[in-house]
């Protein structure tokens, strides 16, 4: 019964997955979905188990001392550290303060361009207007260098008749990212008309980024912000997270990945030595490819670069197709062995 | 029912079902509930010609006709390198790949260990398995107590031998590389799905003087563990270790099935070509379309 039960799910699932390329019906589709769906769930529970995992095999070795146990340490300290960056803490304990844009405005004055004036908390913002570059929320003379360090004076922009898609931001990834859109429009709002929506922009916030914000010509806007630091790992990436794997683990992981080229260079060496024919015919296709790819080849005889292009595009794509063939149907052959519970060799005995 | 009809009657009704697949295809009208649009009457008619293959020589199997299949020496030398570890008295890695359970080259690794866990546990020689992903670790630690139990040796399985090492890739190739250096296996098995980190794998466990025997069906990797290993179990040849390793009549019929399916794509590749061959040279307006003609265009 051990072994029989799962048996009978592994066949029901297998054939219902086979179905699902001839029944297109939708009822059907939401089913598989579904399956698919708790599959995700159950290798999602699975990383706790990997988890616990990663410390039962780590922590003995470590209290042990055994053979490089300092390894060890730095696994799974760096395992916590990127864990507790991982969480969204600043969501902790309901919604996640995203931060504030406010928008408030003069009585208008004349026509023509409106006024936009900026009065960011945070110091190194930049400010994306309608896709430009980035300026400086606060500079020292010129807002466009943004290479330069935030200075005093605070970033004032006219803006002519016209939507404007307004966005503020930090320089790096990982912080709340307010982005509001202006409509200067020709004729002046009525003063309860902008009373309302400046009202109703303090209460929803987070709205004034979806519909356009009314101003009148000659009227000054003043957009301030408070960018929050985010936390944890997901859409938008933390800033802790962010950094740590920017500035850690991507060099780490670029540096493995280096090490390839040293050890194609090992074993192409060990490859291409001419021991029996097989491996002198070897030695000798790769030699005419590589002639017939680098310009020195070219340049000594058209003949190279054609031979190349033969060797890659018949003899190397009749190998790889072949290799193809055979393992698509080894693995179906697979496929029906699981499902029709020919192998059952993963499975305890009853 | 005798045991002729046995044979007969699946093997008929497979048959009409391969038969009827392939004449209704681009016949049947697609509803909400049915389709056989494109090449799906093909699939079925395959799926179902390997079926009423696989009954055929199973009865012959049980007939006690010997079922021929060609020595494979990657699958031979595994028996052989978990011999060696043993008296070397170092441990065995395998590694299940890069991908996740529900890849068929992650599942058909997983098949082969359960074997490789039987002959470690026969032999009393220590099994280390790293795996990627933490859903193949546990199927993984199921499937290697099994084989322990299956050996008679449950006391001997060590849970923590069969590892989560990390779902990044090169946190996973240093990783694997950590207990290469460390432990100093005699064997090495990597079977499975690999990309960029095979041949990190493969060459540092060169270093160690290791055994080490692949398998895979990623194109694109076979040439690096060719190079780096001393046996490389290419595409299909993976898939049949499980059967070639336990010589159990439904597997090895299951394989010879797989086998004349084979026969059968080769017959039409070749007609295929002389197909092409006669478009070439005529130039006719109406070229003959095999492919058009297979899945019912």
């Amino acid at each position: 019964m051990k072994s029989t039960i799962p048996l009978v799910i592994g066949c029901f699932v297998g054939w219902f997955a086979f179905g699902e390329l001839y029944v297109p019906h939708e009822d059907y589709r939401w089913v598989f979905e579904f399956l698919r769906d708790q599959a995700q769930i159950l290798a999602a529970m699975a990383f706790i188990l990997g988890g616990i995992n990663v410390i039962q095999v780590n922590y003995p070795k470590i209290r042990r001392r055994e053979a490089d146990w300092q390894y060890k340490v730095v696994l799974l300290v760096g395992a916590v550290a990127m864990g507790t960056a991982g969480l969204r803490w600043h969501a902790l304990g309901g919604e996640a303060d995203s931060g504030s844009m406010a928008v408030s405005g003069t009585a208008a004055v004349g026509t023509g361009y409106a006024t936009l004036a900026f009065d960011s908390a945070d110091r190194d913002a930049l400010v994306i207007i309608d896709g430009a570059p980035p300026v400086r929320a606060w500079h020292s003379g010129n807002p466009s260098d943004i290479t330069k360090p935030p200075g005093d004076q605070a970033l004032s922009v006219q803006l002519r008749p016209g939507e404007h898609v307004i966005t503020v931001r930090k320089p790096v990834e990982g912080y709340a990212k307010h982005e509001v859109s202006i409509l200067v429009a020709d004729n002046e709002p009525t003063s309860a008309k902008y009373e309302i929506l400046k009202r109703w922009v303090e209460l929803l916030p987070a709205a004034a980024a979806v519909l356009p914000i009314n101003v009148a010509p000659g009227q000054v806007v003043t957009v301030s912000t408070d960018l929050v630091m985010y936390w944890g790992a997901g859409s938008p990436h933390g800033r802790v997270f962010t950094w740590m794997y920017d500035h850690i683990f991507f060099p780490c992981n670029a540096t493995m990945f280096a090490l390839l080229a040293f050890f194609i260079a090992s074993a192409a060496f060990r490859a291409f030595r001419a021991r029996n024919t097989e491996s002198a015919l070897l030695l000798g296709a790769a030699i005419l490819v590589m002639i017939g790819l680098v310009p020195i080849g070219r340049a000594m005889s058209p003949i190279f670069p054609e031979i190349e292009e033969w060797i890659m595009d018949t003899l190397n794509t009749t190998g790889r197709r072949a290799i193809m063939m055979g393992a698509a149907l080894g693995a179906i052959a697979t496929g029906l062995r699981v499902i029709l519970g020919i192998e059952r060799s993963h499975l305890g005995s009853d | 029912m005798n045991a002729r009809l046995k044979i007969i009657v699946p093997i008929g009704v497979t048959i009409g079902v391969a038969a009827i697949a392939f004449l209704w295809r681009g016949n049947v009208e697609p509803s909400r509930w049915f389709t056989l649009e494109g090449p799906r009457a093909m699939y079925v008619a395959i799926v179902a010609a390997m079926a009423a293959l696989l009954y055929y020589y199973l009865f012959r199997a049980r007939r006690g006709d010997e079922i021929y299949i060609r020595r494979i020496a990657g699958v031979d030398a595994i028996e052989e390198s978990v011999g060696r570890s043993t008296e070397m008295g170092r441990p065995v890695l395998y590694v299940t790949g890069v991908e996740d359970i529900t890849n068929i080259q992650t599942i058909a690794s997983l098949l082969v260990l359960g074997q490789v866990a039987e002959m470690t546990a026969e032999y009393d020689t220590e099994l280390k398995v790293a795996n990627f992903y933490p859903i193949t670790m546990v199927v993984a630690e199921e499937i290697v107590k099994q084989g322990y139990t299956n050996a008679g040796r449950p006391d001997a399985h060590k849970p923590q031998n069969v590892m989560f090492i990390s779902s990044e890739q090169f946190a996973f190739a240093a990783g694997v590389n950590g207990i290469i250096l460390r432990d100093q296996p005699a064997t090495n098995i990597y079977i499975g799905r690999f990309f960029a980190e095979s041949l990190i794998l493969a060459e540092t466990g060169y270093l160690t003087k290791a055994i080490q025997i692949a398998g895979t069906a990623e194109i694109t990797q076979l040439p690096f563990f060719i190079a780096a290993c001393d046996y490389t179990l290419i595409g299909e040849e993976m898939y049949a270790v499980s059967a070639y390793m336990t010589r159990e009549s439904r597997l090895l019929a299951m394989l010879k099935s797989t086998d004349v399916i084979k026969a059968f794509v080769i017959a039409l590749l070749l007609a295929g070509a002389v197909f092409a061959t006669y478009n070439h040279l005529a130039g006719s307006h109406e070229p003959w379309d095999l492919g058009g003609w297979l899945v019912g265009k």
